[in-house]
């Protein structure tokens, strides 16, 4: 008895290890983890990539006077070129359109627009992709599901949702209450009616001013943090809690944030801004400056008063809006 | 007396345990239930800074022409970048190697060490005295930087308060053994939950000597890297921090490394670690807990951080002190929510980072199979505190006699160069 209570418990002991023993013997899961040792950032990838693979047809299609060429794509897409391509109103093209000049009509939807010079999309359009080497208009309350990109000036009317990113080689002027979460231009403009510079928070904050700042050019505080007016950082300032940056302040580097970031109204930054919070750009905001490339990124939400310019990119990770 | 001693001991070595259970059990639970804290790797900057990369060489032919190769392949702006190969009286074909790559690229300057005093820490004392850039990163000569990783590793210096970025580190060469496949789970763990959850808490990541960089003028105004030292990298990371600088954790910065093939390696690289972060316990631990310029916490997290290879040896004795009571028939008895502190303590088992910490790493990373490995951990357990423990008496002789230790390389199975 004494003998099979020995070998059971060892057998109970050993049981963990029974798989383990499989699992060594004849590995299934042996792999590295994969890195994608490749990969680049790079705001403009999807439109970048999307050029790539039309290339061929393109050419084809102009070369042949009757604009015929094949498309060959992971699925099966119906493909319609004209040099001055329209999508009626209303119409669905479950497919790719392509042409000189596209026009998708009022109401229209398209899974993949490309212009090759502009792209007109109208008003309450829904399209999974838009393309264009030249210059883009989006019409009011258009809906975009995956990304647009556009070698030249993207304007876009209120109310649309510019899906998972939106770039430009040139400027992307927002309208009125449109949502985005990734959006790259030279500059990303706003052009809405608010006006009227962001409430400031005045609680318990330290505020930043010539006097506490002395000669030191960065700034690194803990709490809450309010820079008074016309205050002029040379350098960075990071603050473990939020920010409140009043009208006309002037930061010559980054601003870090371990809270939410908010500019009352005129203030300019060269650098960064990074919140662990959300990200409130009031009007007449500018951050960084024609040539230079920085990013405002934001963990919550980045919301933007009018007349607003950020060259670079602008990341909301909890989606963002004009107001 | 001699009883009440040894009891005693017991429950400081349950106590210590516990300790680093509940430690491990709240980077767990944050790692997988907290908001994660991001990192600036999806920050853009056209106005990148000048970077100097330093990869100290001792015998490292077989691996460093693909390191070599992939710092070319990088996206870094080449006018930005500054490769420094330090060839540490290498006996074998690295001068060569490093001296061809210097003729045919202008941003890649070796330093050969002839002669005098070699290791580490000495290669990039040299290789410092010689950086024109204020960014410094670091990488081993096993590893492969991917096209990105300069750029996102440099990226933490736009943050005014950070010293030094530590990226994280997964073996290429997990598929060899079952010790490899061991060893990448120990990684996974280590880095996938315990530094991003350091990171999330604002505690003590620590900078790994590779796959990182540091500010130069910081590091060179605290008199270089201690070339007494086996850990340049924790003795660096502890004395940033007593200084008031942060190290920041780039989970998403991934570069491949080679792990060791065979347990003798094994056992000589862990050995050589203990060594030199028992150094950096002996060295810092008084000035860190005197620090003005970090929190109880923070305090707290870093001497934890400065003892864990103390804690193997420490284990061990309280395994030995609890067989003997046994046999002196003394053994205490614990009844009811005593018997619980036990089951906590041996939580901690496992690794440096315990069983429930990789599982919940390799949970993340999307692995499946490989969790069936996790009960070997105990095994490699066992090992590691062996080699650990030895490690910990060499630098307990180190300490007493003054002694100097001798830099002893990990043996490279060359896994750098074969077929990705």
């Amino acid at each position: 008895m004494l003998l099979l209570s020995l070998v059971l418990f060892l057998l109970v002991l050993a049981l963990p290890a029974v798989p383990s023993i499989f699992e060594v013997r004849s590995p299934k899961d042996d792999g590295r983890l994969h890195i994608m040792e490749q990969y680049v950032r790079d705001p403009r990838w999807f439109g970048r990539s999307f050029r790539h693979k039309l290339a061929p047809f393109v050419n084809e299609a102009r070369g042949n006077r009757y604009g015929r060429a094949e498309l060959r794509m992971r699925t099966d897409e119906e493909v319609r070129w004209s040099p001055d391509l329209l999508i009626p109103p209303l119409e669905r093209l479950r497919g790719i359109g392509v042409g000189e000049r596209v026009t998708v009509g009022n109401g229209a939807g398209i899974r993949d627009a490309y212009a090759l010079e502009h792209l007109d999309v109208q008003h309450d359009v829904v399209a999974r992709t838009l393309t264009s080497d030249a210059t883009m208009h989006i019409g009011s309350a258009v809906q975009i599901l995956r990304w647009i990109d556009a070698d030249g000036d993207i304007a876009v009317d209120s109310d649309s949702d510019l899906g998972l990113s939106a770039s430009g080689g040139a400027r992307v002027t927002l309208g009125e209450r449109v949502r985005f979460e990734r959006v790259w231009g030279a500059p990303v403009a706003s052009h809405t009616s608010h006006r009227e510079p962001f409430e400031l928070s005045t609680n318990k904050a330290t505020l930043v001013d010539a006097k506490l700042l002395g000669d030191k050019q960065s700034l690194v505080l803990y709490g809450p943090v309010r820079v008074a007016a016309g205050t002029t950082i040379p350098a960075h300032l990071k603050v473990h809690g939020p920010i409140a940056i009043e009208s006309g302040v002037n930061i010559g580097g980054n601003v870090i944030s371990r809270g939410d970031v908010t500019l009352a109204d005129g203030v300019t930054i060269a650098g960064h801004i990074f919140a662990e919070g959300d990200v409130r750009l009031g009007p007449r905001s500018r951050i960084s400056r024609a040539s230079v490339a920085k990013t405002v990124y934001a963990t919550g939400e980045v919301l933007i008063a009018s007349d607003v310019e950020v060259f670079g990119w602008v990341v909301s990770e909890n989606g963002g809006h004009t107001l | 007396m001699v009883v009440a001693l040894l009891q005693t001991w017991t429950w400081i070595v349950v106590g210590i345990m516990m300790v680093y259970a509940f430690r491990h059990w709240r980077f767990t639970w944050n790692r997988i239930s907290a908001r994660q804290r991001p990192y600036y790797q999806d920050l853009l900057d056209s106005e990148l800074p000048h970077v100097t990369v330093i990869v100290p060489m001792h015998n490292e032919a077989q691996v460093a022409k693909k390191l070599l190769e992939a710092l070319i392949d990088s996206n870094y702006p080449r006018e930005l970048l500054e490769v420094i190969p330090v060839d540490d009286q290498s006996g074998d074909a690295t001068p060569a190697l490093v001296y061809e790559y210097s003729q045919q690229y202008s941003f890649i300057r070796p330093i050969y060490n002839l002669q005098g005093e070699r290791g580490k820490a000495h290669a990039l004392n040299r290789a410092l005295s010689l950086a024109s850039n204020e960014i410094v990163l670091v990488f081993d000569a096993d590893y492969t930087p991917g096209r990105d990783l300069i750029r996102e590793l440099a990226m933490a210096f736009i943050d005014p308060e950070v010293g030094a970025v530590m990226g994280r580190v997964v073996p290429r060469n997990s598929a060899v053994n079952l010790l490899t496949r061991l060893l990448s789970l120990e990684r996974s763990g280590g880095y996938q939950v315990d530094q991003q959850a350091r990171y999330n808490l604002d505690l003590f990541p620590q900078y790994g000597g590779t796959v990182g960089g540091f500010r130069r003028s910081v590091v060179v105004e605290m008199g270089g890297f201690d070339a007494l030292t086996l850990a340049e990298d924790t003795d660096l990371t502890v004395r940033l921090f007593i200084d008031g600088w942060r190290v920041l954790y780039a989970n998403r910065a991934e570069c491949y490394e080679e792990v060791p093939e065979n347990w003798n390696a094994r056992f000589t690289q862990l050995r050589r670690w203990a060594r030199g972060h028992n150094r950096a316990f002996f060295a810092h631990i008084v000035p860190l807990m005197r620090s003005r310029k970090l929190s109880f916490v923070q305090k707290v997290d870093g001497a934890l951080l400065l003892f864990i290879y103390t804690v193997p040896p420490v284990l061990l004795s309280g395994i030995a002190v609890n067989a003997l009571l046994f046999y002196m028939g003394a053994i205490p008895v614990v009844p009811g929510i005593i018997f619980a502190f036990f089951v906590v303590a041996y939580n901690a088992f496992g690794n440096f980072a315990p069983v429930f910490e990789v599982g919940a790493a390799e949970l993340l990373d999307g692995a499946r199979e490989r969790l069936l490995l996790l009960p070997y951990l105990f095994y490699l357990f066992l090992f590691n505190s062996w080699a650990v423990t030895t490690g910990a008496i060499d630098a307990f002789g180190d300490f007493v006699k003054t002694r100097k230790a001798n830099w002893d390389k990990t043996k490279r199975a060359g896994a750098a160069n074969a077929a990705p």
